[in-house]
């Protein structure tokens, strides 16, 4: 008996000891504070920025402050952005610009599928550009977390100890890897995050305001379904919950069509072509109703026409999100309109290497966020984006020739001093046909 | 210690007390019937032969992915490599059609593969003292880092058209006017049983899981045993594959990883028992009717796939409780 009741103590014990480190642990992640740690160059630290909240409609005093301020000629573009990323001054207002030829690294979070390795082997050709102009080492270090955070956070320490001058950091988890981006600006490095918003206070994110991206599409929808006077519901299909980008598409979608009167269902089909079908057959075997349209969260559109077809019910109106080749392929097949965006991970990357740029030639941006319109694919320039070699198998995104999203100007507005940043040569001379 | 005879009364208290053991464990495959019941009372419109047909088509996708996870639990193991197996065969047909290679290389290409695999898990998890879940889940690392890297992160290709119509719900399997993937579940599910209960290596698997000292007693292998099992279950992933890689229309080395999960559910709700020796494939056979039906039904009630997730996590636990019930699957959860 006493003896079980040691056995107990020493239970309860390990499990209180187990408790405190997980804590601990928990802690350790969560106190990354950006701009304050000791030594950081960075402005007034996490306090002043905005707070990331995805989901949330109705922005704060904080974040119409910021959107205030902001110049006009890229206001639009940041409409809803708290859903995605946070804003707040430039942790880099005393970043002192190393002299070239700069060390340029590629830290990926993953590297499993095209829309990456697209990224990947865009950042190669720009730096091999940055060579040839003498201004850049040749050999670009990668590295490949496959998904695990403490991994990526480990890269990256290990980057800054290699000597990078500029890390370019693909879709890092949004809190995790903060501590080690902290420390890459103690030293010195600039990081530019690409192609999501972190919870970070110690780089400079690029990417496409994704909440006024999924305006665009959701308004298409909108003017589609007015003009065909259907009286069904449109179908969101979403990507994976609780992921800030996916949900801040999601909420401009859902506010379009409630402002329109428009009835909503939705599927969550976790940007996975499988549980897309899966997930669509099940919605039209279970909802006979007629289908106003089907709104795109991302990776939907050909498994969405796909059911439709199969469950024997009429084409609609489906929108796209990524511009996936096969979608356009779709698209050029059925004749079908539709609407897309070009956001293909190598232009992501050209607009990340474009702000790097401008910051290695000295000049600052006004805050740590710089987000971007992707180009609207529609049937006034559907020719410029599909090839007739893409295929409903096909895996690419579809990307604009040159790879430029935005011209170079755009950005005028959103630095101040330095130098004029090196021109970059258009490194997508073809469309991808994958 | 009484010499008398039983009563006739005490006789009687004692059948029904049979009888009652025998029936309650078997009710539950009622439960597809019933639940197809509801379904029908509740959302009339699945009872279209496109609805039951989409329903079947999904239930066969994930039937075929559970023979091998069923008969890895049988045997005391487990199988964390499907998904990784899963996305290879999707990613192989896709990449090596591209490439001109036939689908019959392709199918034996995946057997070699699936014999390795199996070979490797059933030798390593009895030569060495580590748990099958241990050695799946590395190997599955290793195939799908394999995977990416053969590839070189380019997953896609092209995907015969025949396997997009095998899943499609409109197409027929010759003059039978049902997709080829139902009557394929429809085989496989019929020799699986048979494989399991009425042949000496059926009685092996259930002789490992129950006892593996005991069984090597009675002169079974166990390496064999597992090697033969894995390699099973390797295969099943790989034509789950196949299937996946039809019908999504592309092909990811990622495709596979909701079957992790979605098996280990179908397993554990038909009442299989995870620490072995109970259980088999009849019962996986309800557990995927069930799952499937229940996730159809969520749909068809506009709940949220976050709440999806918890209902069907309530249903486990609820049949967890169930099956805890009856003495015989009790001794085994």
């Amino acid at each position: 008996m006493q003896n079980a009741s040691f056995q107990g103590k020493k239970a309860v014990t390990k499990i209180a000891a187990i408790l405190a480190a997980g804590l601990l642990l928990f802690t350790a992640a969560c106190s990354s504070d950006g701009g304050q740690i000791k030594g950081a160059p960075g402005g007034g630290g996490a306090a002043q920025y905005t707070e990331m909240r995805p989901g949330d409609p109705d922005p704060t005093d904080a974040d119409l402050a910021v959107l205030d301020e902001l110049p006009g000629s890229v206001k639009e573009y940041y409409n809803g952005y708290w859903n995605s990323t946070r804003i707040g001054p430039n942790p880099y207002a005393e970043y002192e610009a190393p002299e070239g030829p700069w060390k340029v690294c590629y830290a990926d979070s993953f590297q499993g599928n095209t829309w990456r390795i697209e990224g990947m082997e865009v950042a190669k050709l720009l730096v091999a550009d940055l060579a040839a102009q003498g201004l850049a080492e040749p050999d670009m270090t990668v590295t490949n977390a496959n998904n695990d955070a403490t991994l990526m956070a480990n890269q990256v320490s290990s980057l800054v100890q290699q000597g990078c001058h500029l890390i370019l950091a693909m879709q890092p988890p949004s809190i995790g890897v903060c501590q080690a981006f902290d420390k890459a600006l103690a030293e010195g490095v600039l990081t530019v995050v690409m192609q999501s918003g972190t919870e970070c206070t110690s780089v400079i994110h690029s990417d496409f305001g994704a909440y006024a991206a999924a305006k665009v599409t959701a308004d298409w929808l909108v003017e589609q379904v007015k003009a065909s006077g259907s009286t069904g519901n449109v179908v969101m299909c979403n990507g994976i919950p609780g992921v800030a980008t996916a949900e801040a598409r999601q909420l401009a979608a859902r506010v379009a069509f409630e402002e329109a009167g428009i009835k909503v269902e939705e599927i969550t089909g976790e940007w996975d072509s499988a549980v897309i079908k899966s997930q669509m057959v099940n919605y039209l075997s279970t909802h006979p109703g007629e289908i106003a349209g089907v709104w795109d969260g991302g990776v939907c559109n050909v498994p969405v026409n796909e059911a439709l077809a199969q469950g024997g019910r009429d084409s609609v109106p489906v929108t796209g999100f990524e511009g996936p080749c096969n979608a356009m392929a779709q698209w050029a097949a059925t004749g079908n309109e539709s609407i897309s965006l070009s956001a293909g991970a190598g232009q992501g990357v050209v607009e990340a290497v474009k702000v790097g740029m401008r910051m290695l030639s000295g000049q600052k941006p006004i805050v740590n966020t710089l987000l971007y319109p992707p180009q609207v694919i529609d049937k006034s320039n559907f020719e410029e984006f599909h090839d007739p070699a893409m295929t409903l198998n096909s895996v690419c995104s579809t990307q604009p020739l040159g790879g430029e999203s935005v011209p170079d100007s755009y950005y005028d507005d959103l630095f101040e001093g330095g130098e004029d940043a090196p021109t970059l040569s258009p490194v997508l001379t073809t469309l991808p046909v994958e | 210690m009484s010499l008398e005879a039983p009563t006739t009364t005490e006789l009687s208290v004692d059948t029904k007390k049979i009888s009652r053991s025998k029936i309650a464990p078997n009710l539950v495959f009622l439960a597809p019937v019933v639940m197809m019941v509801v379904i029908a009372v509740q959302i009339p419109s699945v009872m279209t032969v496109t609805g039951i047909t989409s329903l079947l088509i999904l239930a066969a996708i994930l039937g075929i992915a559970s023979v091998g996870q069923t008969w890895a639990i049988v045997t005391g193991g487990i199988d964390l490599s499907i998904p990784a197996v899963i996305g290879l065969a999707c990613v192989a047909v896709a990449k090596l059609t591209a490439n001109g290679v036939g689908f019959g290389a392709i199918l034996l290409l995946l057997l070699v593969l699936s014999i390795v695999i199996g070979l490797v898990h059933g030798i390593l998890s009895s030569v060495l003292p580590i748990h099958p879940l241990i050695i799946t889940l590395g190997t599955g690392s290793i195939i799908t880092g394999s995977v990416l890297w053969a590839a070189g992160g380019r997953t896609g290709g092209v995907i015969p058209q025949f396997i997009t119509d095998a899943v499609s719900p409109v197409a027929s399997t010759g003059p039978i006017p049902v997709p080829a993937v139902i009557l394929l579940w429809v085989v496989v599910a019929f020799l699986a049983i048979l494989l399991q209960n009425r042949t000496a290596f059926g009685l092996q698997m259930y002789a490992l899981g129950a006892n593996p000292t005991a069984a090597s007693y009675a002169l079974v292998k166990p390496w064999l045993v597992r090697s033969v099992v894995y390699t099973l279950s390797a295969a099943f992933a790989a034509t789950t594959g196949v299937l996946l890689a039809g019908f999504s229309g592309t092909a990811s080395a990622d495709i596979g990883v909701p079957y992790m999960f979605q098996t280990l559910t179908a397993v554990v709700v038909g009442g299989t028992s995870l620490l072995g020796g109970r259980g088999g494939y009849g019962r996986t056979v309800v557990g995927v009717l069930l799952t499937t039906q229940f996730t159809m039904l969520l749909i068809g009630f506009g709940v949220s796939s976050n709440l999806q997730q918890v209902f069907l996590g309530l249903v486990i636990l609820v049949l967890i409780a169930i099956y805890g019930r009856d003495r015989r699957i009790a001794n085994r959860l």
